[in-house]
Formats: structure tokens, C-alpha cells, sequence
């Protein structure tokens, strides 16, 4: 596109007063149709990430957004075809997270709460995740439809893995 | 050995890189040769202590030393020796302090090299390079310590600390006397088996039995070099940042600094280069999803700054011939070392959440003040000098090789401006939306990247093809045309070609057409140069094509940059519009066609592996035009306690093609049922093969040249007599 936009510059060649200004304009056009490329792909793509609460009022009803909860274990279910699975609200800010003590607290906890939001999701053709457990962090992308089912094309999984411990399980190995 | 004088000797560097800082700046202020001198000892010397101290990490993760926690958290008793070995850069601390050590020799090498020649930089490049060291010694000896160890508590539960920590530092402040009595313990540091000063005397050593292991996703080959590639290149800019900020401090406003550090900036771009690429084959090879590249934040981050390092790398060049963008060059390579900076942060703090971040940490605030600082004491001194670095020339015609250049800026600085935006989109809007109701949270889909960077790719491409042939000044539109009929032509018809071939996505077309016009007008370059000698000089073609690519290695290893992005271009281009994917579950004979390929299950196997991993192995046959090519044989890897990871197989054709199979799942009931994800990746090879050129063109150009470096050194002693000639005047002004 740089080289589309150069193009339709005047083409001058003596070297002359305004030859800044040819410069400036250019440039400026240049810069613009940038800006414009940048931005415009950003408000068009952008997706929403939001939370069960929020999908479950019912603002994003139909929209393509990312939203993530905790999964409960016992409504997953596969047959070789359709995987579904429901999710409960799970506090998306990060301060929140820690405020609950890490992820594996905040998820813990998300999925104990009684009368929590809940949202069935249902995914086709997928092979069924090892990750997809009781109390995983469950982020999908796809759209609520007007039935109150979130239909996903992609399903991110997040479990709190003991990679993240500083300390070992097990105490009492200490040498003399 | 004890972990603890691996403690000591970080203290010993810590205290040595704040040595060379205050030393090089009252050094510098009160004109002390022999104070600057001791500065330089002081930063030279960090490079043999952390040495000693990475070999004794390198030991003790070899021979397990469990009692250290680093060693516990990335290394057990069933990983293989290599893996112990580069678990060094495998975890947040280990990886701290590689960082630290390459910039120590870094740091070392710069200032032993360039020392003589300018000298009158040296203060503040001391300065700046140990003051940049101090922030990584402070990070790696106080808060991420890879030599913290375990210690129990009478009442049983554990704690990590260091000889020295944070907490003991300030006990032992408050309470000087009480520790009076541990200094016994002090000085008896070097044994082993003592209690460590600051904790109280009842605390035992507590040595786990095993280690915790390497987190799967690192166990790979691509893992021993891809870390320290990328770490060589983010650490390498530092060097170019410090001779500019050296400049800017020093007043010395010619193009010195950069000629000085080009062959180091183009060492550090060489290896961040080499970084990302080696990365692209790691998710390739390892994290089983088809793709290379997936704009991942880790990956954005190091991506930002090799594209203002590249930037700034191509401009530089009109500051040397023409002495123009002189306060641009400044502003990019300011921004290639913030990157750096931000780019680390970002990823170690859990500030951007990644596939690659490290646990949170607490050295999150530390970054952000270290480059807040990093900011504001760069752009001071680029504003004191402003006015100073102004241009000595004007543009002079529209199509010129300065604009091309110019225009090359742009797309460089609009892609990292675009990567930016997207990468921290997601932290944007969260700050946003906490003060402005109407904001909603949002995060950016490699979509939306891929929108936006094409065709600012395209661009760089054209340009890579047109600017070679437009001179310096002025050039006219019609010259530039009558060079560009037979690249042009040369590139049409191999378009018709692949067209006729059977591509027919129209992008993809010009896309490919860009490429060998990029390619001809580039092999054309190498043509005229070795004709012209052969000509003169009556030479064979191909000694005159050596002669030529040695006479000037920067611009016929530039050109060979080029052809690397051309061939690693082709192979972004197809994967992204030919690649072509299925899946399906088989049982035992089934069969599944992509392509002119057929792939065949037989039989699935289960068994666990020497070091733990219980392995699920599909055994597959892969039929090219109907005839066996190849046994293969995907598999899920399950480490106890980790996460499962389905390790791809694949079968590469001559053209660079890969026929890549996932095992993806499988019945658990008959155990016979598999599910399998089939990719055709066509010229993916490609990327790999292009990096290699790219490499080469970069070493090329790297490459030092004794009689140039001689003859520069007379001009530079001449130059130097006048510039000081200069400043003596303009201080008796």
C-alpha cells in the first residue's frame, strides 16, 4: 500500500521551494492510510471478553466475543461428536484472582458458589481436551445463541499445574 | 560446592556493577582517567565472577542438588544430562542469570574492544552498560536468586531464602548486635553445612529427595539454543544503546557511535533473528497445532524490537552518507532497548498473560521502575541535544534512496506501532474500562494481526525490490523504470507460471510476484558487480563474484538478507493460503487422504518412557501417489502431574512440503479407535531454509575486516585530533 500511495504523489523532479511540502503531504497521506489500516482492523476485529455474568444478562446475545468460567465437572459430556460442558462465573480481573489466593483458589472457589450464573457451551467435531476438568478455566471463543447456549469454535483451557509451587509437596527428607 | 557462594559471588557482582556506575559518572564529571578506569575493571571483572557462578548452577542442576530450589523446580533424577544442563534458562531464576552473564560478557568484549578508540564515550558507556547490569544483579541477587535454598523450620514447614535475603538484610540491620555473634557463621560461608547468617540457629538444611522436573513443553532440542539466541540478541542491543546514550551524555554528536557498535548491533540482530526463527520451528515441532507463529504476546514481544532494530539498522545508513535522521536513529534505538526491557517485563510479570509467561512474580515493579527510568533519563538526554542533532542536509528528490529508506522506516515502525497496539490491547482496555464506564475489555485475534501486517509485509517486500536500484539524491522515475523492465518481466512470467500451476488466490499471486521481483532485482545486483569486474579486471566470473561479495561484505550480505526474507517469504505465502488440513478417527486399516498423500493407521501402543512420561504412539504407514514413503508415529505425551502434549509426526517432500499428523485422541473403550489432524504444509520448509540464508547474509555482513578496521582506525585518530581540536574550542567559547 506504501508504495500504491507514493505513486499518486505529484511527480516532481526540479528541486523547488515547495518541496517540503511535497514531503509533508506525502508523508502525511502515507501516515494516515496507516493509522487508518492499524485502527480499522482493531475496531473491526476486536473481540469482547466477557464474563458468565455478563452472557448470561444477555447484553452479548449473538456477538462473537471470548468469555471465560470455571468448568463444572459433572455436566461434561462427549460422545465422539459434540462435546458440552457448563461453566459458572468466574471473577475475570486479575486482582481478583489474587485477592482469592492464585488461580487454583479463585477457581476453586468460583465453583462452589452457590447459585452462581452458569452457561451450557457446546463445541462440534473436537476432540474432548485432558485439560477439560472439574475446576479448569475454561476461555472460549464463539457467540451466545438466543436458545441461552454458547456455541464455541475454539476452547482454551487453563489448570493451575504444579509447575507454579515454589515449595515441595512433601517435608520431613531433610539430611541431618 | 555450596549453593551459598554462588550467593556470594552475585553479592560480589552486585557490588561491583554499582562500583562501575557511581565510579563511571564522577569519573566522567571530574575528567579521573584512573577513577573510569577502575569503572571498566569493575564491569570487566562481573563477567569472570558470574561465570564461576553459572558453572556452579551448571554443576549442581547436573549432579541434582535438590536442597537449592531452582534445581528442585526445573530438573529431577529421570531427565537426561542435556536437559539438566539447559534447564539453566528453563525457569525464571536460572534464566536471570544467564541473562545476566551474557550481558556481562557482552559488557566485557564491548569495552575491551572499543576502549582505545573511544575513549572519550567510554565514561558513559561504562556507566550505562553497568547501570543496566546493576538493575539485572539487583533482580537476580535480591528477588529471584537461583541459589536460594531450602531451609525447615523447627516447627516443620519450610522456606526458600539466600544467604543474604531481603528479610535477613534488614534484621541484620535492626538488630547489629545479635548478628555480631552469627559472624562466625559469615566468615565460614565457603563450607558446607552451615546455617546461613540471618536465620535463626535452630533452621536445618532440607535437601528434597527428587527434583520437580523441566516442565514438558521445554524438553526439546529447540529448547538448548532457541533461549539463549533470543537472549544474546535482546542483550546485544544494549550495546548500541549504550554508545548512543554515551553519545548524547559525551556531546559527541557525529555518526562515531554508530560506527562503532554496527558490527555489535549487527551481532545482536543477528541472534534475535536467528531466535525467532529457531522459536517458529519450536512451536512447529513441539506444540502440535500445524502452526509456526500464532502472535502470542512472548513472540510479539521479542518480534518489537528486531523490528525497530531493523529499522534502525537500514536508517543508520543515511546518517552515514548524508548525515541526516541523526535524531531518529536515536529515537529507534531508544526504542529497541525499552522494548527489551518491556518485552521481559511483560512476560516475566504475568502482565501480559502468555503461553510462555513465567509464574507471577514479584519482579513485576521492579521493570516497570527500571523502565520508567530507562525512559525518562533516554529522552532527557535526547532532548538536551536536540537542537544539536539536527540534520546537515535536506531530502533532495522525491525518488531517492533516502526516501526508500524513509518509506522503509515507516513500515517498520507502523508494524511494531500495529503489534503494540494488539499485544497490549487486552491491558489497555482493562485500565480503561476501570475509569470509563462505556469501554468494555477486549483482546485482539491473530486475525486482526494478520489483517493488518500483510500488507505492510507487501510493502517491505516492494521495497526490498525497488530501493537497490534508486540512487542516493535523486533519481529519475524514468531510469528507475527502464531497471526495472526485466526483474518486472522476469517476475510476471513466473507468476503466469504458478498460475498455470494451479494457484489462483489472487494475493497469494502478487504476493509471489513481489517476491521474484525481489529476487531477480537482487540476483541482478550480484550479476552487474561481477560482470563489471570481470570486465576490468578480466577475472573469472566466479572469483570476481568472491572479490565483489568480500570488497563489500555490507552490501552483498545485505542483498543475501534479502534473498533469506524472499525464500522464508514463498514460505509464509503458501503455508497461509495452500495450507490445507482434516480429521478424522480411524480404527486399525482405515485410511485418510489429503493431497496426493494417504495416511494409513495400523496399530496404537502404550508404554512409559525412561523418564516418566507415559507415552500414547500411533503407528501410521504414509503413501505418496499410492507408493510407502514413510513409518510414522505420532504420540501424546502424558508427564506425571504435567500436561498432556500430542507430538506431531511428519514427512517433508523435496519441495519443502511437510505432511504433519497429529494424534490428537484416541477410544479409550476397545483401545484400538484413533483420532488423527492432518496438515499439508506446503514450502513450509522454507522458512527454515531462508533463515539459514538470512544468517549467512548477517554473518557476511558481520564478518570483521582487519585492513578496513586499520585503515578506519588512521582516519578515526585524524578525525578525533579535530573533534577534540573542536570541543576545546567550543568550550573556550
Amino acid at each position: 500500500m506504501a508504495q500504491v500511495a507514493s505513486r499518486d504523489l505529484p511527480i516532481e523532479l526540479e528541486e523547488n521551494a515547495g518541496g517540503r511540502t511535497k514531503f509533508l503531504v506525502g508523508g502525511g497521506l502515507l501516515l494516515a492510510a496507516v493509522v487508518y489500516l492499524i485502527v480499522g482492523n482493531l475496531m473491526n476485529g476486536q473481540q469482547y471478553f466477557v464474563t458468565v455474568d455478563q452472557l448470561v444478562a444477555g447484553d452479548y446475545t449473538g456477538e462473537q466475543v471470548r468469555a471465560s468460567g470455571v468448568v463444572l465437572g459433572e455436566t461434561i459430556q462427549y460422545d465422539g461428536e459434540t462435546l458440552s460442558f457448563e461453566m459458572a462465573h468466574l471473577p475475570t480481573s486479575a486482582a481478583d484472582i489474587a485477592d482469592e489466593g492464585g488461580l487454583a483458589e479463585a477457581l476453586h472457589q468460583a465453583a462452589n458458589v452457590q447459585g452462581a450464573s452458569r452457561v451450557t457451551v457446546v463445541l462440534f467435531d473436537e476432540p474432548k481436551p485432558d485439560l477439560l476438568q472439574h475446576e479448569a478455566q475454561a476461555i472460549v471463543t464463539g457467540y451466545l445463541d438466543a436458545d441461552g447456549v454458547f456455541y464455541a469454535d475454539d476452547l482454551l483451557l487453563k489448570c493451575p499445574t504444579r509447575y507454579e509451587d515454589a515449595l515441595p509437596e512433601q517435608v520431613g527428607e531433610a539430611l541431618p | 560446592m555450596d549453593a551459598t557462594f554462588g550467593v556470594i559471588l552475585l553479592l560480589i557482582s552486585w557490588v561491583c556493577a554499582l562500583y562501575g556506575l557511581v565510579a563511571a559518572l564522577r569519573g566522567a564529571k571530574r575528567a579521573n582517567t584512573a577513577l573510569i578506569e577502575s569503572a571498566r575493571n569493575a564491569t570487566i571483572i562481573i563477567l569472570p565472577l558470574l561465570t564461576v557462578a553459572l558453572c556452579l548452577l551448571i554443576i549442581q542442576l547436573g549432579t541434582g542438588e535438590f536442597g537449592t530450589q531452582y534445581v528442585w523446580a526445573v530438573t529431577d533424577r529421570s531427565m537426561p544430562t542435556y536437559l539438566k544442563i539447559t534447564a539453566t534458562w528453563g525457569g525464571q531464576q536460572g534464566s536471570l542469570l544467564f541473562w545476566a552473564w551474557i550481558m556481562a560478557a557482552f559488557n566485557a568484549f564491548a569495552l575491551l574492544r572499543n576502549w582505545q578508540r573511544e575513549q572519550h564515550l567510554m565514561p558513559y558507556v561504562v556507566a550505562t552498560l553497568s547501570g543496566t547490569l546493576l538493575f539485572f544483579m539487583t533482580l537476580v541477587t535480591f528477588w529471584e536468586n537461583p541459589f536460594a535454598q531450602f531451609w525447615q523450620s523447627p516447627d516443620q514447614s519450610v522456606q526458600i531464602a539466600t544467604l543474604f535475603g531481603p528479610s535477613a538484610v534488614l534484621s541484620a540491620i535492626s538488630q547489629p548486635i545479635t548478628n555480631l555473634a552469627n559472624l562466625p557463621g559469615a566468615i565460614g560461608i565457603v563450607f558446607d553445612g552451615f546455617i546461613p547468617w540471618g536465620a535463626p540457629p535452630d533452621y536445618g538444611a532440607l535437601t528434597p529427595l527428587d527434583g520437580r522436573g523441566l516442565n514438558p513443553l521445554l524438553r526439546h532440542p529447540g529448547m538448548i539454543i532457541h533461549p539463549p539466541m533470543l537472549y544474546i540478541g535482546f542483550v546485544g542491543f544494549t550495546i548500541p544503546f549504550a554508545f548512543a546514550i554515551a553519545a548524547l551524555a559525551a556531546g559527541d554528536l557525529t555518526d562515531e557511535w554508530i560506527r562503532a557498535t554496527r558490527r555489535w548491533t549487527l551481532v545482536a540482530w543477528l541472534f534475535l533473528s536467528f531466535g525467532l526463527i529457531l522459536g517458529g520451528w519450536w512451536a512447529y515441532d513441539v506444540l502440535g497445532w500445524g502452526g509456526y507463529w500464532g502472535w502470542d504476546p512472548v513472540e510479539n514481544a521479542a518480534f518489537m524490537p528486531w523490528l525497530t532494530g531493523t529499522a534502525f539498522l537500514h536508517s543508520v545508513m543515511i546518517q552515514e552518507k548524508r548525515g541526516m535522521l541523526k535524531r531518529w536513529n536515536m529515537v529507534l534505538i531508544i526504542l529497541t532497548f525499552l522494548q527489551v526491557i518491556l518485552g521481559t517485563f511483560a512476560t516475566r510479570s504475568g502482565f501480559v498473560s502468555s503461553v510462555h509467561s513465567f509464574a507471577q512474580s514479584a519482579i513485576g515493579p521492579l521493570f516497570f521502575i527500571a523502565l520508567v527510568v530507562a525512559t525518562i533519563v533516554s529522552f532527557a538526554l535526547l532532548a538536551k541535544r536536540w537542537d544539536a542533532l539536527k540534520s546537515d542536509q535536506q531530502l533532495d528528490g522525491l525518488l531517492s534512496r533516502e526516501t526508500m529508506f524513509l518509506l522503509n522506516n515507516l513500515v517498520f515502525v507502523s508494524l511494531n506501532v500495529a503489534i503494540f497496539l494488539y499485544t497490549y490491547w487486552p491491558v489497555i482496555t482493562e485500565v480503561l474500562a476501570e475509569s470509563i464506564p462505556t469501554v468494555e475489555r477486549s483482546s485482539v485475534g491473530p486475525e486482526v494481526y494478520e489483517a493488518t501486517t500483510a500488507p505492510l509485509f507487501l510493502a517491505m517486500l516492494f521495497l526490498m525490490g525497488v530501493a537497490p536500484l534508486v540512487a542516493w539524491k535523486i533519481t529519475r522515475w524514468k531510469r528507475l523504470g527502464s531497471a526495472m523492465v526485466y526483474p518486472t518481466l522476469a517476475a510476471v512470467t513466473l507468476g503466469a507460471l504458478i498460475y498455470l500451476l494451479g494457484a489462483r488466490n489472487p494475493w497469494a499471486l502478487i504476493g509471489y510476484m513481489v517476491c521474484f521481483l525481489v529476487a531477480a532485482v537482487t540476483i541482478m545486483e550480484f550479476h552487474r558487480g561481477a560482470a563489471a569486474r570481470v570486465k576490468a579486471h578480466d577475472e573469472h566470473y566466479a572469483s570476481a563474484l568472491w572479490t565483489l561479495i568480500t570488497r563489500d561484505r555490507r552490501r552483498y550480505g545485505g542483498y543475501m538478507i534479502h534473498l533469506g526474507v524472499v525464500i522464508i517469504a514463498l514460505g509464509i505465502i503458501s503455508i497461509e493460503t495452500y495450507q490445507v488440513e482434516t480429521q478424522q478417527a480411524l480404527r486399525p486399516g482405515q485410511t485418510i487422504s489429503l493431497n496426493n498423500y494417504v495416511l494409513e493407521y495400523e496399530q496404537l501402543e502404550r508404554f512409559t518412557a525412561t523418564d516418566g512420561r507415559d507415552v500414547t504412539q500411533a503407528q501410521a504407514v504414509v503413501y505418496r501417489n499410492g507408493t510407502e514413503i514413510a513409518q510414522i508415529t505420532p504420540r501424546i505425551d502424558f508427564h506425571p502431574n504435567g500436561q498432556p502434549m500430542s507430538i506431531p509426526a511428519k514427512v517433508s517432500n523435496l519441495a519443502g512440503d511437510d505432511f504433519y499428523v497429529l494424534l490428537i485422541a484416541w477410544e479409550l473403550v476397545d483401545f484400538s479407535q484413533a483420532t488423527f489432524k492432518v496438515y499439508y504444509n506446503p514450502l513450509i520448509n522454507w522458512i527454515w531454509g531462508g533463515g539459514a540464508v538470512f544468517a549467512l547474509g548477517i554473518i557476511i555482513a558481520a564478518w570483521p575486516d582487519f585492513a578496513e578496521e586499520r585503515r578506519a582506525a588512521v582516519q578515526r585518530a585524524a578525525k578525533a585530533d579535530t573533534a577534540h581540536r573542536n570541543l576545546a574550542g567550543a568550550a573556550g567559547d
